[in-house]
C-alpha cells in the first residue's frame, strides 16, 4: 500500500475520531437506544448491499443515515455511520482493517456534512419538534434536504475517489467524473425511501422501521439470486457447448472464438454494452442448430451431396427455432437465423442483401468466415492469416459488409502492405 | 373423466361453505360513511390492479401479491367490509383481463378468498381494528400486533392450502409435495407481504391511504425480484431443454424424447415425495440424460458399441454423457445421475448411495417412453402393455419406482386397471 494511501486514510480517521468526540463531548444528547437501532441498521444495509453486473454495488446505508438525521440530528447520525465500517463479508473474509477504517470514517465524515448542513439551512429534526412530518413541511424542507443529500453525496464520493485514485494511481478527478455520473441519480431516488422511514419511525417506533425493511431483504436476497445466476448463465451456456463440441476436433473451440472474434468486432465498431452482450451469446450459440445434423456429413472429406448440403444449409433456421423458445435469448433468435446471409443478397436463410440482414448478423458472419478460414478443415488444412484478411478483403461488398471487414482488419491489426499472396487459389463456402 | 368430476365436486363445496360463511359473518352489519366508502374503492382498485399484475409460478399456479393489502385492510376494517373489498378486487382483475375469464375462474378465487378472510379475522374479533378508532393508532403495536401476527400466518397458510389443493385436484398431482413445493417457494414473498400489510395498517390512521401508495414501493421492489427471479430460473431450464432438443437432429418443433422423460421423470419424483430444489435437479438430470449420444456416430462403430454396451449395462453414451456434464459448473451435480442412467437395479443396503434413487427414475420413465413412444405405430405399446411388459422384466427396475409409475399413470387416468 502507497504511503501516501496510508496518510490520507490516517487523516481521515483521525478527523472522524475527532468530530465524533466532539458530538459526544458537546453535551447534545444522545438518545443511546436509538444510536443501538441505527447502528445496527447501518451495519445490516452495508452488509446486505447489492452486487451489480457491471459496477460496483449498491447499498441502502445512505437513506438510514438520511433517516437517522432528520430523526435525531448530527450527533446520532455521524456516529451511527461510523457502523459502516463493519461489513459481514469482510468480517469473514477477513480483509485488512484499514479499509475497514477507511469505510467507517469516510461514511460518518459524509453524515456529518449532510447533517451540519441539513441543521445548518433550517431543517427540522423530528424528535426535537416531537411530531412527524406534514405535507405543509415539504416547500420548506426541500432546499435543506436537497442541500444535505448533495453534501452527502460530495464528501462520500470525492473522499472514495481520492482514496482509488492513490490505491491505483489514477486521476482522482477522473476517477470522480465516472463514479459520479451513475451515482447521482441513485442519491436522488433513495432520498424519499430515508424520508418515508424517519416518518414511519415517528408514527410506528421502532417496530414500524423493523417491518419496512423485512420485505426490503427478501427483495435483496431474492435479487442476488438472480444475479449469480445470470451471471453464470454464460458460463454455462459456453461451458455446454465447448463440451459438446469438443467431441469434434474440427469444431473444438469454434463457437467461443467467433463469440470473441465478434465481440471485438463490435467493441471496434462502439457498439453499446447490451448489443456487445447479444453477440457473445449469438456466437456462443450461432452453431446450436449444427450440433444435430449427422456428423458423418460435417467432417465428410471432399464434396458434399445435393442433400447433404440442404441439411447444413438448414442449421441456421434450426438454430433460430431452437432458441425460440427462451425468452432471455430473444434479441440473439435473429442474428443467428440471418448469419449466413451474404451482402449481396446472395446467402441462406432468406436471400436478403445489405441493410436488411441484420446489423449484428453482419457481425456474426465476418467472425465465423474468419474463424472458419483460419482453423484446419477436414478438406484442408488452416489457412495463415494473411490468406484469410486477403479473401475477407476480396469478398468485402459481396459476401460480407465492407465497414464491418474493416472493422475486423483494425481490431486484429492487419497491415495490408505485406506481401501479397496470389488469388483465387482457395475456394471459400463460408460454411 | 373423473378428475374433472372430483374438481366439479371440490368446486361445489367451495362455493357453499364460501356462501355460509359470508352469511355468518353478517354482512348487512357493515356501515359506511361517506369517506370510508372511498376507501374501500380505492382498496378494490388496488386489489385488481395488483392482481393483472400477478406472478406466474413454474407449476402454473400464480402468486397474488394482492394478499399484503387484504391483510391490511382485515386490520384496518371488520371482516365484512374486506369480503366486500376482497370480492370487488377480483371481479375488477378479471373482468378487465385480456382473455375472457369463464365464470367458474372467477367464483372459485372469491370462494376462497372469503372462507380465508372470514378464518382469519376470527383472530382480530374483538380486538383493536384500526379504521374505527383512529385516536388509538399505536394499540396495535400492544399486545394485538401478536394476534396480528397469528392472523396474517393464518390467512398465508390457508393461501398456500387453497391454491395448491385447487390445481392438485385440476392437475391431478399429489398434494402434499406440492404444498411443501410451494411453501418453500413463495413463503418468504408472503413473509415480506405479511409485513408490508401491518405496517400499512399501523400507518393507516396518520398517513390514510397515501400511505398505501407508500407502501406500494416495497410491494413493486418485492413483485420485481421475485418476477426476475422466476424468470432466470425459466430461461435455466428452457435453454438446456433446447440444448437437448438439438441433439435429437430432426424434429425441432416436437416435445423430444428428453422433454417426455422429463416430464415423466418428474411426475414420477412428485408421487414419491421430492419437492422444490431436488424435482427441479431431477428435471435437469432426465432433460440431459442423453446428451452423451452427441459423442456417438449414429453410423459407426461406436453405435454399435453403445447398443452392445447397453445389454451389459455399460452403456457408453451415459459415461461420455457425464464426461460432459463434468465439465459444466452449473450441471456437474448431475453427472453422477446420468452415468447411472442404465444401471439395472439390485437391492442392497446401500443402494441409495451406489445408485441414485433419481437415477433409478429415470432408467425406468426412459424404457416406459422407449416402449410407448416408439416411431412405428404397430410396434408401440399402450400404457397397460408396457407395465405388464416392464413388471415381467423387474428384475432391472426397482420395485418402489415401478409402484410410483403405477400411480402416476392411474392418476393421470393414461392405466385402466384390469378388472376381473
Amino acid at each position: 500500500m502507497p504511503s501516501a494511501l496510508r496518510i490520507y486514510i490516517g487523516t481521515t480517521a483521525g478527523v472522524t475520531a475527532g468530530l465524533s468526540a466532539w458530538f459526544v463531548l458537546s453535551g447534545s444528547s444522545i438518545d443511546w437506544r436509538a444510536f443501538l437501532f441505527f447502528s445496527l441498521l447501518v451495519f445490516l444495509a452495508e452488509s446486505f448491499c447489492i452486487d451489480l453486473p457491471k459496477a460496483g454495488a449498491v447499498s441502502i446505508t445512505f437513506t438510514i443515515i438520511l433517516a437517522a438525521m432528520v430523526l435525531f440530528g448530527p450527533a446520532l447520525a455521524s456516529l451511527s455511520a461510523i457502523f459502516a465500517a463493519f461489513i459481514w463479508r469482510d468480517i469473514k473474509k477477513g480483509t485488512h482493517p484499514i479499509r475497514w477504517i477507511f469505510n467507517g470514517s469516510q461514511y460518518s465524515l459524509s453524515a456529518s456534512a449532510a447533517s451540519l448542513t441539513y441543521v445548518g439551512t433550517g431543517g427540522v429534526v423530528l424528535t426535537e419538534v416531537g411530531r412527524g412530518l406534514n405535507l405543509t413541511d415539504f416547500p420548506q424542507l426541500l432546499l435543506p434536504i436537497t442541500l444535505a443529500v448533495i453534501a452527502f453525496f460530495l464528501t462520500n464520493t470525492l473522499l472514495v475517489s481520492i482514496a482509488i485514485g492513490l490505491a491505483e494511481k489514477m486521476r482522482p478527478l477522473s476517477v470522480w467524473l465516472i463514479n459520479v455520473r451513475w451515482a447521482m441519480p441513485n442519491y436522488f431516488a433513495l432520498a424519499p425511501l430515508g424520508l418515508a422511514i424517519a416518518e414511519i419511525f415517528m408514527a410506528a417506533g421502532y417496530i414500524g422501521v423493523i417491518l419496512i425493511f423485512m420485505p426490503l431483504i427478501v427483495a435483496r436476497q431474492t435479487f442476488q439470486v438472480y444475479m449469480r445466476l445470470r451471471g453464470t448463465y454464460l458460463g454455462t451456456v459456453q461451458s455446454l457447448i465447448a463440451a459438446l463440441e469438443a467431441k469434434d476436433p474440427y469444431t473444438r473451440g469454434h463457437s467461443e472464438r467467433v463469440a470473441k472474434i465478434a465481440e471485438q468486432i463490435g467493441q471496434e465498431l462502439k457498439l453499446g454494452e447490451n448489443e456487445l452482450e447479444t453477440l457473445r451469446y449469438a456466437g456462443i450459440l450461432h452453431d446450436i442448430g449444427k450440433i444435430g445434423t449427422a456428423r458423418y456429413i460435417l467432417r465428410k472429406p471432399g464434396k458434399l451431396t445435393e442433400e447433404e448440403h440442404r441439411r447444413i444449409r438448414l442449421h441456421p433456421e434450426a438454430g433460430a427455432l431452437i432458441l425460440r423458445e427462451v425468452n432471455f435469448l430473444n434479441h440473439v433468435v435473429p442474428v443467428i437465423f440471418h448469419h449466413h446471409e451474404r451482402f449481396d443478397g446472395t446467402g441462406y436463410i432468406d436471400g436478403v442483401a445489405g441493410d436488411e440482414i441484420p446489423y449484428l448478423a453482419r457481425i456474426l458472419s465476418v467472425a465465423d468466415a474468419f474463424d472458419a478460414m483460419t482453423s484446419p478443415r477436414p478438406y484442408r488444412g488452416s489457412l495463415s492469416l494473411e490468406v484469410a484478411c486477403r479473401e475477407l478483403i476480396d469478398c468485402s461488398g459481396t459476401h460480407f459488409d465492407p465497414k464491418i471487414v474493416q472493422a475486423l482488419l483494425r481490431a486484429i491489426e492487419y497491415a495490408p502492405e505485406k506481401p501479397e499472396i496470389a488469388k483465387g487459389q482457395l475456394q471459400f463456402n463460408g460454411v | 373423466m373423473e378428475s374433472k368430476h372430483r374438481f366439479l365436486t371440490y368446486f361445489n363445496i367451495i362455493i357453499l361453505a364460501a356462501g355460509l360463511t359470508i352469511l355468518a359473518t353478517e354482512i348487512r352489519s357493515i356501515n359506511l360513511n361517506e369517506s370510508s366508502l372511498v376507501a374501500l374503492v380505492v382498496f378494490m382498485v388496488i386489489i385488481a390492479l395488483i392482481r393483472i399484475a400477478d406472478v406466474e409460478l413454474p407449476q402454473g399456479d400464480h402468486v397474488t401479491l394482492d394478499a399484503a393489502i387484504v391483510v391490511a385492510t382485515i386490520l384496518i376494517f371488520a371482516t365484512p367490509a374486506v369480503l366486500i373489498i376482497a370480492a370487488g378486487g377480483i371481479i375488477i382483475a378479471e373482468v378487465s383481463r385480456d382473455q375472457s375469464s369463464g365464470f367458474k375462474k372467477i367464483l372459485l378465487p372469491l370462494a376462497q378468498r372469503a372462507i380465508i378472510v372470514s378464518i382469519a379475522g376470527l383472530w382480530m374479533t374483538g380486538r383493536y381494528v384500526t379504521a374505527t378508532d383512529p385516536d388509538q393508532a399505536l394499540t396495535l403495536l400492544g399486545p394485538d400486533l401478536a394476534f396480528a401476527i397469528l392472523m396474517t400466518i393464518t390467512f398465508f397458510f390457508l393461501e398456500i392450502v387453497f391454491n395448491q389443493f385447487s390445481l392438485s385436484q385440476r392437475r391431478s398431482l399429489p398434494f402434499i409435495p406440492a404444498f411443501f413445493g410451494s411453501l418453500t417457494l413463495i413463503g418468504p414473498v408472503y413473509f415480506s407481504l405479511a409485513s408490508i400489510g401491518i405496517l400499512m395498517s399501523i400507518m393507516y390512521p396518520s398517513m390514510e391511504l397515501w400511505g398505501v401508495f407508500l407502501f406500494g414501493l416495497p410491494l413493486v421492489v418485492v413483485h420485481y425480484s421475485f418476477e426476475l427471479f422466476l424468470s432466470i430460473k425459466s430461461t435455466y431450464r428452457h435453454t438446456i431443454s433446447a440444448l437437448t432438443r438439438a441433439i435429437q437432429m430432426e424434429d425441432y418443433d416436437q416435445r423430444s424424447h428428453s422433454e417426455r422423460v422429463a416430464d415423466l421423470a418428474i411426475d414420477i419424483g412428485r408421487e414419491l415425495g421430492f419437492h422444490g430444489e431436488r424435482l427441479e435437479s431431477l428435471g435437469y438430470a432426465s432433460l440431459l440424460h442423453d446428451v452423451g449420444k452427441l459423442g456417438l456416430d449414429v453410423d459407426s462403430f461406436d453405435a454399435i458399441l453403445d447398443s452392445q454396451g447397453m445389454s451389459e449395462n455399460v452403456a457408453p453414451h451415459a459415461q461420455i454423457g457425464a464426461e460432459i456434464l463434468e465439465q459444466v459448473k452449473f450441471l456437474e451435480q448431475f453427472a453422477d445421475i446420468v452415468r447411472k442412467h442404465h444401471l439395472p437395479f439390485s437391492a442392497s443396503p446401500d443402494v441409495d448411495r451406489r445408485h441414485p434413487i433419481e437415477a433409478r427414475i429415470i432408467a425406468l420413465a426412459n424404457y416406459f417412453d422407449q416402449l410407448t413412444q416408439v416411431p412405428l405405430a404397430e410396434s408401440r405399446l399402450s400404457p397397460n402393455q408396457a407395465i405388464a411388459r416392464i413388471k415381467r422384466e423387474a428384475m432391472s427396475f426397482d420395485p418402489k419406482v415401478i409402484r410410483a409409475l403405477v400411480s402416476v399413470l392411474k392418476r393421470q387416468q393414461r392405466f385402466t386397471v384390469p378388472t376381473w
